[in-house]
Parts: structure tokens; sequence; C-alpha cells
């Protein structure tokens, strides 16, 4: 009846599962929701893999397919308000710096996705856009303004003279 | 935008969150109330999953005890299993998956709703690509181009634990099932001086998980307590006319369960290994009834 887990896939699982936590994490905001969004991801992951295997990056699908459940979830969700309080729960955990996480969850949800995929999971900007459904140029303009309003959130505002990152936010 | 500050933010950030792993980070994490619950089995008919628990801060971790036979559960220890399961913030440590066995449903396939959220949705699932093909409008719903093909819609289970339908009791620990035709939840407990402390606590819908008729496993579970034991389940249901089931693995003296409402459940100190062991089910006389060897057979 069930079949056995392809040691491809435990391979595969074992060096996924850290970036694409991380990723979730950031975009999450919290330890339980992205642990329990990635437990169900990777088990989809595994019920599909002779699909998944041949994606060009696997662990987009596993991260794409975690994303899709949490708006999924917050949608038909009357639990907001204590998804906030575990982020919030979870910003005072000393896994990631608060201040880090703190400004990393102020960012807009598009903007903390697109840096979560781009920097924390590496992929390319063209397979950021297919995760999240816009063009690549688009996720170029996310992350650039992502980076940009935690550099000031972190460091406060820089010098003019190496300012263009802050140049073309505000334009 | 790859400017030099730029790429010293990026720097930053993976540095930032670079102690984050999906073990290390659960480790030290105390789960809230729902962390406990995994409903990723839920969604593609779970025949077995293995998942891997990290305990807690060990602070009240019990001495643990294990017998091949169990003891006979009273409704009191019923009712205390009700509270520990029911309650999952006393639950220990955080759920990860190690990996999971599965089959997409067998037959054509309207997913149970969803219960808690005050309105029932309905998913109907291709049966043999485990697509979502159409979703009832309302809550729920999945939006066009928000679900991967292939990815069915999540389904959250309910807050009430349906009814306790059997409760393995064997040294200190304990495993117990709670089912109705919507949902089976499966909670592995330990006794402790409050009562009883949970682990994990996994949740699926009934309709997809084997029917009480035959000799299968429903689901494994493996866990690491605070104290650093492994600690590993197995549940099942047994054909009719079983009386009790025998599980053999190696190096373990076997371990025999009740049958009861067509179901078991046996957890022994070690690691749940879907390809090996033999389970036997016996009718009260102890004549084999028949035998699943290994525990989770290849098709």
């Amino acid at each position: 009846m069930a079949r056995r887990i392809p040691s491809e896939f435990e391979a595969f699982y074992r060096d996924a599962k850290d970036p694409c936590f991380r990723a979730l994490l950031a975009t999450v905001g919290s330890a339980a929701e992205a642990d329990d969004l990635l437990a169900e991801s990777f088990t989809r992951a595994l019920a599909r893999w002779n699909d998944v295997r041949h994606h060009p990056r696997p662990e987009a699908w596993v991260v794409r397919a975690a994303l899709n459940l949490h708006r999924d979830r917050w949608r038909r969700s009357q639990r907001q308000q204590r998804l906030l309080e575990r982020r919030e729960s979870v910003i005072h955990d000393d896994v990631v710096d608060p201040a880090l996480m703190a400004a990393v969850q102020a960012l807009p949800e598009r903007q903390r996705e697109v840096v979560a995929l781009r920097v924390l999971l590496g992929l390319s900007a063209e397979q950021t856009g297919e995760v999240l459904g816009v063009d690549a140029g688009t996720v170029g303009t996310h992350l650039r303004r992502g980076l940009a309003s935690l550099r000031l959130a972190l460091h406060g505002p820089v010098e003019s003279s190496t300012n263009e990152t802050t140049q073309e936010v505000m334009q | 935008m790859n400017t030099e500050i730029d790429d010293m933010m990026i720097d930053e950030l993976r540095e930032g969150f670079a102690p984050v792993g999906y073990e290390r980070t659960t480790r030290s994490y105390r789960s809230p109330s729902r962390a406990p619950y995994i409903a990723g089995v839920a969604v593609i008919a779970a025949v077995a999953a293995t998942f891997v628990v990290v305990g807690g801060d060990g602070a009240r971790s019990p001495a643990l005890a294990w017998s091949p036979n169990p003891t006979a559960a009273t409704a009191a220890d019923g009712e205390a299993a009700r509270a520990a399961c029911g309650t999952p913030d006393n639950a220990r440590g955080a759920v990860s998956v190690q990996g999971m066995a599965a089959v997409p449903p067998s037959d054509g396939s309207t997913r149970a709703p969803e219960l808690g959220s005050g309105e029932p949705i309905e998913i109907t699932v291709d049966a043999s690509s485990g697509d979502v093909v159409s979703g009832e409008t309302g809550v729920g719903k999945p939006a066009p181009g928000e679900v991967l093909p292939g990815v069915p819609s999540a389904e959250a289970p309910p807050t009430e634990l349906p009814p306790l339908v059997s409760l393995d009791l064997r040294g200190t620990g304990g495993l117990a099932v709670f089912a109705d035709d919507e949902w089976t939840f499966t909670c592995m407990l330990l006794q402790s001086d409050d009562g009883f402390e949970t682990g994990p606590i996994m949740a699926s819908p009934t309709a997809e998980l084997p029917k009480a008729g035959e000799l299968a496993v429903v689901a494994g579970m493996q866990t690491t307590w605070a104290d650093g034991r492994s600690l590993a389940m197995v549940s099942g249901t047994a054909p009719a006319g079983a009386a009790t089931v025998e599980l053999s693995l190696p190096g373990q003296p076997t371990a025999s369960a009740e049958v009861e409402d067509g179901r078991f459940s046996i957890w022994w100190f070690g690691s749940f290994d879907p390809s090996v062991g033999t389970i036997r089910a016996l009718d009260a006389s102890g004549a084999e009834l028949t035998t699943l060897s290994p525990m989770i057979d290849k098709r």
C-alpha cells in the first residue's frame, strides 16, 4: 500500500530543510507556523516526488506549497490574532536577533517573501517570480525596496554618497 | 541592485538567519497550542508517517519503563489521556517531519469539511493524481493561481478531540487514538506526576485511513523525549475477528496489543522503521489470522 521513502528524497530533504525553514520563518515570522507549513509541504513533496524531483529547484516547489498553505489558512482562519500573538512571541525568541526579525516582519508581505526567497533560499529572480507569480523585474524592485527598508530599520539613514538604493526606493 | 551596501545587507540577513535550522529551531522552541497537530497527513491519504519530535526542557521528565504487554486502561486513564491530548499547550517540543510514505486517495474524493472555522468547505480531489479539481465557493476555496498542481488545499483539524477509541498503556507510556467519522487523532503520552505529558498529536481525516477489516498500519511515529531516549509507536487496523496483534521487531521482545473496535496501537523504545518488523493479527484463541511483514508493505 505504501512505499518506502526514496533515498533521493531523503537527500533532498536533508539538504533543503534548513534553507526552506529559514525562508518560511522570515516570511511567516513564526517558528511554529513555519514548522507546521514545512512539515505539510515536505509531506506533499514526498507524495508527489516523481513530479517534484524534476522541478529545476524542488525547494522552490516546497516553499511555494508552504506559502500557498499559509495564505489559505490566513484567508479562512478566524485565528489571525492568535497568529499575530504567536509572531510576537517568536520575535522575542533568541534564535534570530530580535531586531533583525522585527525588521523583516515589518516589511510588506511581498517584499518579505522576495527577500526570503532570493536571499535566504537562494532562488534566482526568475525562480522567485515563478513562485510568487510575478515577473523577474518586479522581484528586483521588491528586493531593492526590501533591502533598503531593512537597512534603514537596522542601521538608520545612510550617507547620500552611498545612497543609491535608497534613492531608487524613493522614486 | 548589486551595490556594495545591498550586498552587506544580504550578508547580514544570511548571517542572521544562519543559526536557524529546522531541528535546531524546534529544539529550543516550546510549541504553542497548534504546533503539535500535523494536518499534512490529512491531505494525502496518510497510510504511514514517521515523525520526529524534539523534547522540551526535561524538567518533568519521568523515569521511563516499558512492558511487552499492555496494562488495562481505566476510565480515569482515558480521562487523563483526553485532558492531556486535548491541551496541546502541555505538549512537549515541536514536531518535524522526518519522512512519510503515502498514497493518493483510493476513491474519488470529496474531502472532509474543515471543522472549527464555522463554515464547512469541501474540496474535491482527483482520485488518481491527488490534484484539487474543485473547491466549493466560500471560505477556504483555493484561489486561482494559488494552488500548485497537485497541492490540495490544507484542512484544519478540529480543536475538540473526538471520542477515545483506544488507549495502549504499557510501562510509563501510552498511545491514545481518538476518532470519529471525520478525524482520527493519534497522541503519544508519557506518565508524569501530573498525569500525562503529550508528545506529537497526529490528525488525519478518518475517511482517508485504512478501514478496520484489514491488517494495516495507519501511522507510525518516532519521538525523542527530553532525556534523549527515542520512543516509537505504530497504530493500525485489524481484520474482523482479531482480538490481539503482536509486533515483532529485531532485538525487541514481541509486544502484544489488544484490538479495540478494529484498531490497535503499540509503543516501544527505539525507532520506527516501516521497512522492518512483523505484525500478526490473532483471534481470541491465539490463532493467526494474517501477517503484515514488513509493517508497511510496498506496492
